[in-house]
């Protein structure tokens, strides 16, 4: 590495940061007022320079430029460049805005990057973390992970200077580089593009012009400009043209495909594009519940840069100390006395000399408040309440407010031109919207509808939607009802947060509804339903992710089946939810399955009072079997294993044991004389009926029309002695009462055929051939029911 | 423990190094025989050239009162060091390791928490061996403890003859950590009766002693700088919860838990396992292959995950790394006093059964459904081999 690029005392200063680095918004601030340079140049997206003056508005922050755009083969991207108050771009921006430098991003459209990355957040930390480098350095420094290395070599002292901020970031990120096999085919255009604009300013320019990128950056655009041809190895600006198949590879695949379109762009047109600022929050920004997100603790490094601003050192501690304690105490009522707040206190103290910690640093606090606080066993992946307080706090609630004269977030421009296009523009006046389904433009209507009350835009309401595989007539429809509410505006402008369209923010929420905990797999499985109706046939693979891991977790069988049954249904039956890819349903589906069967494979007779809804769970499983299988790889084999051991499992409920005899009898992998010993294991006058129940709910069908074994049954119930038989009765009744009156005279009739008493089978219903006496059937059965909604009975109300 | 036993622990250890401990013939010649009769030596004389070597280093340096070393090299005696030329013993987070030497280093008593088998007792002798040079003062908690296991009991021949003195007083370890200045270990704590833990109240946050029975001065005991206790607990079967507000108040508490990535894991299995091997004088070894097997069963049944992320429901049974290292151990046992010395899947699949599995039905059920489902679909041949042992699963 060559040190020249630590030099400030060039034409061009190279400033390497990492995003969200208080240390860096310091310093950088430091090294601007020290240089007077003409120009700031910073990594972000040039073409919202011609917009930048809108940064300058009083601004509430954190805020976040947002970029999104859409082609006309329906490809869409969007990417967001968040700043908080502490960020070195955001603090470089106004200093250089201060000193009256120009101030520009030099970095690519994110129209060209798109492509090439899967990286929504551009001012994530990725490229940082899961680096070998890293991870030889934090076992050597014996720190845990990368947030805490970079806080020990830069934040913790307050004391760093420029200069050993520089030669330590360039040395640290040239290191990380360097170890790596290949630079990325798109950080290698991005440079390119970054330093003909350097290049260009820099000759116009009479004062210094300060660069400040991403530390990954700083030293190879140093060397595209500066670096003697050997010096320019291979592995930081070369790497794409000599081996552009490696570059190939180590992009996404998505991008792979468009490499030989230059630049990542691609040939079709862009149909929709914006760049604006929108409101952003620290819960984003944080590592520990954001996407992608950069540093961990933003409330914490907001407070110390205040403190840094002010020159106040070592007050962070003590006043986020008693924050935490505060809400443990008031919103956690947790019993925190003095002598408990000492031991933290001197903890933190004592672990903070011990690392070497100039300051007492967030994770000396937490360390502390974990180590004299919780008093319980800590699980794996998951977070103490009392830690989740704290990281709470340590989080920060500030929520960006954008100023009133800023451009109004993309979410809102999105939502007035999605309902201008459907028609759906609320009116003062109430109207209702009807929608058949299966008309793909009603179709599409009915998607936005059930997107904005998604995210509770006011306004639109649902009134009445029919049975999504279709109601009587095979209609499917939805009843809609919109008025303009005094509230549109708001809820629109407060959920810009959750994305730049309408679609972006609707499966923001519903991601964030399907991470809350305690869900089960059934309310997951109707989240996909949700999903379906709002159109995101192709969702994002994280809330697939987030799907399957509920369904891994579950272990009630009831729940699993019900999930089961509702993915079977959108695999199986649905024709207006899904557009094309099943395979993704069918592979939830299939794990859905495989989950449910091994519960019931381990599940006890314990589940009292869950009979009905684990019934109906075994006959979903059976109908899976029956749908899906030549379609997909459904483990029939391990399907009947499963049903076989729960069958020979002495300690389960008969009814449970009727019911998996019966799913194997349907299946054809049981026999019938299989179904007459299992009959006859359970032949105790009080387990007869339980088992029967079972087995009844799921091959009622075949069974009716089994006459052998309805013989079986009466032979069993003749043997039974008085007494017996009226222990048995009513779990009996409640068997049969699963059959129609026409299944039962069916199975009347077919026992008296075979034990031979031809002459006593009446037909249950005569052919009518006087259409007189229809009529008056007809008529008695309008009085009837009269009479029955006169006298209040089944219901009816009386009148 | 004697200058000259000592000694003797010394010799062993220099000639351990000097073979490496693989080379089993020699070594039964070389040791004197009655130190080779100790089955394992504690740590302070297992690694007491790593200790020596630190104090050294640490000369001049700033260290709690009562300690033998810096709260800094302790750490880089348990996780080791390779510029200073410590062995890692324990895997774990740094932060982990700092919070209970700093609780040590703070005067509050420590408790480690955690499953079993996750090297608690371990790390609290490590810890002792460090700070004060003994890990031997150990309370082992039971049903049966008594205070007298703890602080002291008499002499009652003496005490009879000559009534209550120092001399007729019979120290337990509790007492011997205060007057010493030294670690004191409870084990499994949670195990004593709730008034025996709360023995433990006064001496930890008054770091006194009554002994009403003596005479003036000698009444009270106050302890020496470098008293401490670590306790450990159990929470498997039975919690932390029944222990007292008052005493939890008095420890700072800390999860040990099991190692999260597995192939720190796998290399701790195969060390360990070599370890045993060798004390035993099995000429065995596992594969790279069976270790992989065996320690990924073990990791993901206990995580309830797969590597590529899939759900599993994981055992009742305790899946700790212990058990797995045990497992592997049994394995080559059985390979080398049954078999042809070569430890195959099966092997592994068989031990499990026995080291693992324990009573439980339905881990049973687990488990053919993890081979099932997990091992089954993973194509590499060891993995194949390792599905076909599933036959002894039944």
């Amino acid at each position: 590495m060559n040190p020249a690029v630590f030099r400030t005392d060039k034409q061009v200063v190279f400033f390497p940061v990492r995003h969200h680095s208080p240390a860096a918004a310091r310093l950088v601030r430091n090294l601007i007022e020290e240089l007077q340079p003409s120009a700031v140049l910073i990594e972000g997206p040039s073409d919202y320079n011609d917009q930048i003056e809108e940064l300058f508005l009083p601004h509430q922050l954190p805020i976040a430029i947002y970029s999104y755009f859409q082609q006309s083969d329906g490809f869409k991207r969007s990417a967001f460049y968040p700043f908080a108050i502490y960020s070195p771009e955001w603090q470089a921006l106004l200093k250089a805005r201060e000193l009256g430098a120009q101030v520009s991003f030099i970095d690519l459209p994110w129209t060209h990057m798109a492509r090439l990355t899967e990286t929504e957040n551009q001012y994530s930390d990725r490229s940082f973390r899961d680096n070998l480098f890293i991870e030889e350095l934090c076992r050597k420094l014996a720190v845990d992970d990368f947030d805490s290395l970079w806080d020990r070599i830069f934040e913790i002292d307050p004391e760093v200077s420029v200069s050993q901020y520089l030669e330590r970031c360039h040395s640290l990120c040239y290191q990380m580089r360097h170890l790596r096999d290949c630079p990325e085919y798109l950080d290698l255009k991005r440079e390119e593009f970054m330093a003909e604009v350097i290049k260009t300013t820099a000759s116009s320019c009479e004062h210094p012009v300060i660069v400040v990128t991403g530390g990954l950056h700083s030293y190879a655009l140093w060397l595209r400009l500066f670096g003697s041809a050997q010096e320019q190895e291979k592995a930081f600006v070369q790497g794409a043209t000599e081996s552009e198949e490696i570059a190939a590879s180590a992009v996404t695949e998505r991008g792979a495909a468009n490499l030989e379109t230059q630049n990542g762009e691609s040939n079709e047109a862009i149909t929709i594009r914006g760049i604006a600022l929108t409101p952003y929050s620290y819960e984003r920004l944080d590592a520990l519940t954001g996407y992608e997100a950069g540093m961990p603790n933003p409330g914490f490094y907001h407070r110390v840069f205040g403190v840094m601003l002010d020159n106040r050192h070592g007050e962070v501690h003590s006043e986020l100390l008693s924050q935490a304690v505060y809400a443990l105490r008031s919103e956690h009522k947790q019993m925190i006395s003095s002598a408990d707040l000492i031991a933290v206190e001197s903890t933190a103290r004592a672990l903070a000399q011990h690392r070497g910690h100039k300051v007492i640093w967030r994770t000396d606090l937490t360390d502390a408040i974990l180590s004299s606080l919780v008093k319980d066993e800590l699980t794996h992946g998951l977070v103490h309440p009392m830690l989740r307080a704290v990281e709470e706090v340590f989080r920060g609630s500030e929520r960006g407010v954008l100023s009133t004269f800023a451009s109004l977030p993309p979410l809102v421009h999105d939502i007035r031109r999605v309902l201008r296009e459907h028609e759906l523009e609320p009116d003062a006046k109430i109207r209702e919207i009807e929608l058949d389904l299966r008309n793909s433009k009603e179709l599409e209507t009915s998607r936005i509808l059930n997107q904005l009350t998604g995210i509770r835009i006011a306004g639109f309401k649902l009134e009445e939607r029919s049975d999504l595989s279709g109601d009587d007539e095979g209609a499917i429809y939805e009843i809609w009802s919109a008025i303009w509410s005094p509230d549109f505006d708001a809820s629109c402008i407060e959920s810009a947060i959750l994305g730049g369209t309408l679609a972006e923010a609707a499966t923001n929420k519903l991601l964030e509804r399907s991470r809350r905990s305690g869900i089960s797999s059934a309310v997951a499985a109707e989240l996909l339903v949700e999903a379906c109706l709002m159109g995101f046939s192709e969702m994002s693979d994280s809330f697939m992710q987030q799907l399957s891991i509920l369904i891994g977790r579950e272990t009630e069988f009831a729940n699993i089946a019900e999930a089961v049954q509702i993915l079977l249904f959108l695999n199986e039956f649905d024709e207006v939810l899904i557009g094309k890819p099943k395979e993704q349903i069918g592979e939830i589906l299939l794990s859905a399955f495989d989950r449910a069967l091994w519960i019931l494979d381990s599940m006890g007779a314990l589940a009292l009072g869950m009979e009905r809804r684990n019934l109906q769970g075994i006959a979903t499983l059976v109908h899976v079997i029956e749908r899906c299988e030549g379609k997909m790889s459904v483990p029939r084999t391990y399907c009947v294993e499963v049903f076989h051991r729960v069958r020979m499992d002495s300690a389960q409920s008969p009814i449970i044991c009727g019911g998996v005899t019966g799913a194997l009898w349907v299946m054809g992998d049981a026999q019938t004389h299989e179904l007459v010993s299992d009959m006859a294991y359970f032949s105790d006058p009080s387990a007869l009926g339980d088992f029967l129940t079972g087995l009844f709910t799921l091959a009622r069908e075949v069974l009716q029309r089994n006459a052998a074994f309805i013989k079986e049954i009466d032979a069993l119930l003749l043997a039974f002695s008085d007494e017996d038989f009226l222990v048995s009765l009513p779990a009996l009744r409640l068997a049969f009462s699963f059959f129609t009156p026409r299944e039962k005279h069916h199975i009347a009739s077919s026992l008296l055929r075979s034990i031979g008493k031809v002459s006593e089978v009446v037909e249950y219903l005569q052919p009518l051939e006087d259409l007189g006496a229809a009529a008056r059937f007809v008529d008695f059965e309008a009085r009837i029911k009269n009479t029955i909604t006169k006298y209040g009975l089944r219901g009816g109300e009386i009148s | 423990m004697s200058e000259k036993l000592r000694d003797n622990f010394d010799t062993v250890i220099r000639h351990k190094e000097k073979n490496q401990t693989r080379e089993f013939k020699m070594k039964s010649k070389a040791v004197p025989a009655k130190v080779q009769e100790i089955q394992r030596p504690p740590a302070e004389v297992l690694y007491g050239h790593e200790l020596e070597k630190l104090i050294e280093l640490d000369e001049g340096k700033p260290k709690p009162k009562g300690w033998r070393m810096s709260p800094r090299s302790v750490m880089a005696f348990i996780l080791g060091d390779k510029t200073l030329g410590t062995q890692p013993k324990f895997v774990g987070k740094p932060s982990f390791l700092e919070r209970c030497v700093i609780a040590l280093a703070t005067n509050r008593g420590l408790m480690l928490i955690g499953e079993p088998g996750t090297a608690k007792s371990y790390l609290s002798e490590l810890l002792a061996a460090a700070i004060c040079g003994q890990s031997t003062l150990m309370v082992q908690g039971s049903a049966g403890t008594t205070e007298d296991n703890i602080k002291y009991s008499w002499n009652y021949a003496l005490l009879l003859a000559e009534g209550p003195s120092e001399k007729s007083l019979v120290p337990a370890p509790v007492y011997r950590g205060m007057s010493e200045g030294k670690i004191v270990r409870f084990e499994e704590i949670t195990r004593c009766p709730l008034e025996i833990q709360d023995t433990l109240l006064s001496i930890l946050s008054d770091k006194v002693m009554a002994v009403p029975e003596l005479p003036g001065e000698q009444s009270v005991l106050y302890s020496k700088d470098g008293f401490n206790i670590i306790a450990t607990a159990n929470t498997r079967d039975r919690g932390i919860n029944e222990m007292s507000a008052a005493l939890k108040r008095r420890f700072n508490f800390e999860t040990v838990v099991p190692i999260p990535d597995l192939n720190e894991e796998m290399a701790l299995v195969k060390r360990e396992t070599d370890k045993l091997f060798a004390a035993t004088e099995v000429p065995s070894s596992l594969t790279g292959d069976i270790v992989e097997v065996l320690t990924t069963t073990f990791h993901e049944l206990r995580m309830g995950k797969t590597a590529d992320g899939a759900a599993l429901e994981s055992l009742t049974t305790v899946m700790s790394t212990a058990e797995a290292i045990a497992t592997g151990y049994a394995a080559g046992v059985h390979a080398y006093y049954l078999g042809d010395n070569d430890v195959k899947a099966d092997h592994v699949v068989q031990s499990l059964i026995g080291s693992a599995l324990k009573d439980s039905p339905d881990d049973m059920k687990r488990l053919s459904h993890y081979f099932n489902h997990v091992v089954k679909k993973r194509s590499q041949r060891h993995w194949q081999e390792y599905f076909e042992g599933r036959k002894f699963l039944t």
